[in-house]
């Protein structure tokens, strides 16, 4: 176990890509411990590609990328606007509720911190926010795409644990709304200490009808993928692929002709960034493989038995490894990385698989906007060219209540597990 | 050194190609199978057909990100090194990757001669035919890291950003 996971350690420090480090550790185990069963290597990371549920990332990806153009975002911060923008910090508001209705939509936090980012930060610093603190927001409020169902990171924990992955989308809703309510509520506090201002809109029926109308069909979009993946209308994989062509009828009549023609782009954006986490299931095949051949799961079961954790104490501790891991670790290679270890422990514990997947999604979205590795982070960066740690601490206060949710999911699994209790049953 | 810089080009924007074709050939499938479902009518086989493009394009993919420098990498700690040795290690990493991608390889030439003489169903052709895509992928990934190593060795890659962060 030492070779294993020393190799594993010295390669992620040297910056060998993740899914190649795993290859690297469990080859070098195989050579050292057992040279017989050095065929295993390549079976196994055949088996990690040849999976037919898999073929769902890159759709969900390719989803995320055909929605994530100007014409559909403008409308939904227009919606946005309307319905929480005369409130004290009407874009700090704004800002939220749109990522937590694009979350339900690009299935990606990265994407949503572009493309809000890019149209809200601006706008936000003429209207007198400090530059950070608009940032911040933006960055912060962007972890609801993680969260959000359809996701892309519950898609891959899903696959790596085994999971249903409409069980998990199910149990992300409440943790999701409960994390962009409580950043709303930082937002008052700010806005009232700060002066933050309000916007001017006028209220009217037939305002909010026009508005609602505009962004129907954006909106139906998540509604029917969760829907049609919790009711077995078709597999996830189906799902995602008619969500696309979805995507690009709305696209083609909300934007235009440019949808179609920057669809090869996305595609091969789409299956770049499908086939990097392909190669780390892959490799994680083999890698899992050597683990339970050396009993590790077991090993740190025990270890931690040996502590009188009880499941509550068990899923607080790893909530706080999460924490941790994330900061060094992009959001894939840490689930496909950790679940193996941990969740088997958990398990065994009597916690359950769509629990611990969303507590692992929402401390990994916490770490994707801390530095030095947060994704989001660097993505605002790009846009507003202020330093990260910037940005970070324009975001700290936000993401304190995705902390707070986090430890409270920990300590009440019913927050998770209530909505997939009521579809599929205890 | 250009020739080498010319051939690493074309030969990655045509695998790219084939890629994103391959792409476009499952979602077709997959949409098609979905517009198919209200009447009730399956087509033999296409899960089967959308399985093997898309491992095959992933496996592509994983050889293409070497390419690209688009793997997903933990470089927090190699960046903050002196230049010098954020190469050498950056080389390092290339060549151990190239090595772990010769080993499979190498242990799929035994693997297509055993276990890929089993019949893949429902096509009925043997398996060895889809699992020939490990050794060619993994070739690829050989030459790109070697090709790689050597622009890098020459200065004619920009090591700023060794590898990109995930999207």
């Amino acid at each position: 176990m030492l070779i294993l996971l020393g190799a594993l350690f010295i390669f992620l420090l040297i910056g060998v890509p993740v899914a190649y480090a795993l290859g690297l550790a469990s080859v070098a185990y195989f050579m050292v411990e057992s040279p017989a069963a050095l065929g295993f290597v390549v079976q196994r990371f055949f088996s990690g590609i040849n999976n037919y549920p898999l073929v769902s990332l890159p759709f969900f990806i390719l989803m995320g990328l055909v929605m994530n153009s100007g014409g559909i975002t403008r409308r939904l911060l227009d919606l946005s606007v309307f319905f929480v923008g005369r409130f004290k910090g009407g874009l700090g508001h704004v800002n939220v509720v749109a990522s937590m209705i694009f979350g339900g939509i690009s299935g990606s936090s990265a994407s949503d911190t572009a493309s809000i980012g890019a149209v809200l930060i601006p706008e936000m610093q003429k209207r007198g926010y400090p530059i950070e603190v608009a940032s911040g927001i933006t960055v912060a409020s962007s972890t609801m795409g993680m969260i959000i169902p359809p996701s892309v990171p519950m898609i891959i924990y899903a696959i790596a644990a085994e999971v249903s992955i409409g069980q998990l989308f199910l149990g992300g809703i409440i943790p999701g709304i409960m994390v962009g309510l409580l950043q709303m509520l930082v937002i008052a506090y700010l806005a009232h200490k700060r002066g933050y201002p309000t916007e001017v809109v006028p209220f009217s029926l037939k305002a909010a009808w026009t508005e609602f109308k505009n962004s129907v069909p954006v909106l139906i979009m998540p509604i029917m993928i969760v829907g049609s993946v919790v009711f077995g209308f078709v597999t996830p994989t189906e799902t995602a692929g008619a969500a696309v062509v979805y995507g690009l009828i709305i696209g083609f009549f909300l934007v235009g002709l440019a949808t179609i023609k920057e669809l090869p782009l996305a595609m091969r954006q789409a299956i770049i960034m499908s086939a990097k986490i392909m190669m780390i299931i892959a490799f994680s095949q083999v890698f899992i493989t050597v683990l339970a051949l050396e009993r590790v799961p077991n090993q740190i079961g025990d270890f931690i038995t040996g502590f009188g954790l009880g499941p509550t104490g068990f899923i607080v501790m790893t909530a706080l490894l999460i924490l941790l891991a994330g900061t060094f670790i992009d959001v894939s290679p840490a689930i496909l990385l950790m679940t193996p270890v941990l969740l088997p422990v958990a398990q065994e514990m009597g916690i359950s698989g769509v629990h611990f997947g969303v507590v692992m999604i929402l401390g990994l979205a916490v770490g994707a906007c801390t530095p030095p590795v947060g994704n989001c982070l660097n993505v605002c960066a790009a846009i507003t060219r202020l330093p990260i740690g910037k940005i970070f601490w324009g975001a700290a206060p936000f993401l304190l209540a995705n902390v707070v949710v986090l430890l409270l999911i920990c300590i009440f699994p019913q927050l998770v597990l209530w909505i997939p209790g009521l579809a599929f049953g205890p | 050194m250009e020739k080498l810089e010319k051939a690493n080009r074309i030969l990655t924007n045509l695998l790219e190609t084939v890629m994103v074709c391959l792409f476009g050939i499952f979602l077709v499938i997959v949409v098609t199978k979905v517009l198919l479902r209200p009447f009730d009518t399956a087509i033999y086989g296409v899960d089967e057909l959308v399985k093997i493009a898309f491992l095959t394009s992933s496996a592509i993919g994983g050889a293409v990100a070497i390419s690209r420098r688009e793997h997903i990498a933990i470089t927090f700690f190699i960046d903050i090194l002196p230049a010098p040795i954020k190469i050498g290690l950056y080389l390092l990493g290339l060549l151990l990757v190239a090595f772990v991608n010769a080993v499979l390889v190498y242990l799929s030439i035994d693997w297509i001669a055993g276990p890929g003489n089993n019949i893949w169903q429902p096509f009925g052709m043997r398996q060895s035919y889809v699992f020939l895509v490990v050794p060619v992928a993994c070739s690829l990934a050989v030459f790109f890291c070697l090709v790689k190593a050597v622009l890098t060795v020459a200065g004619r890659e920009n090591t700023d950003v060794l590898w990109l962060p995930e999207d």
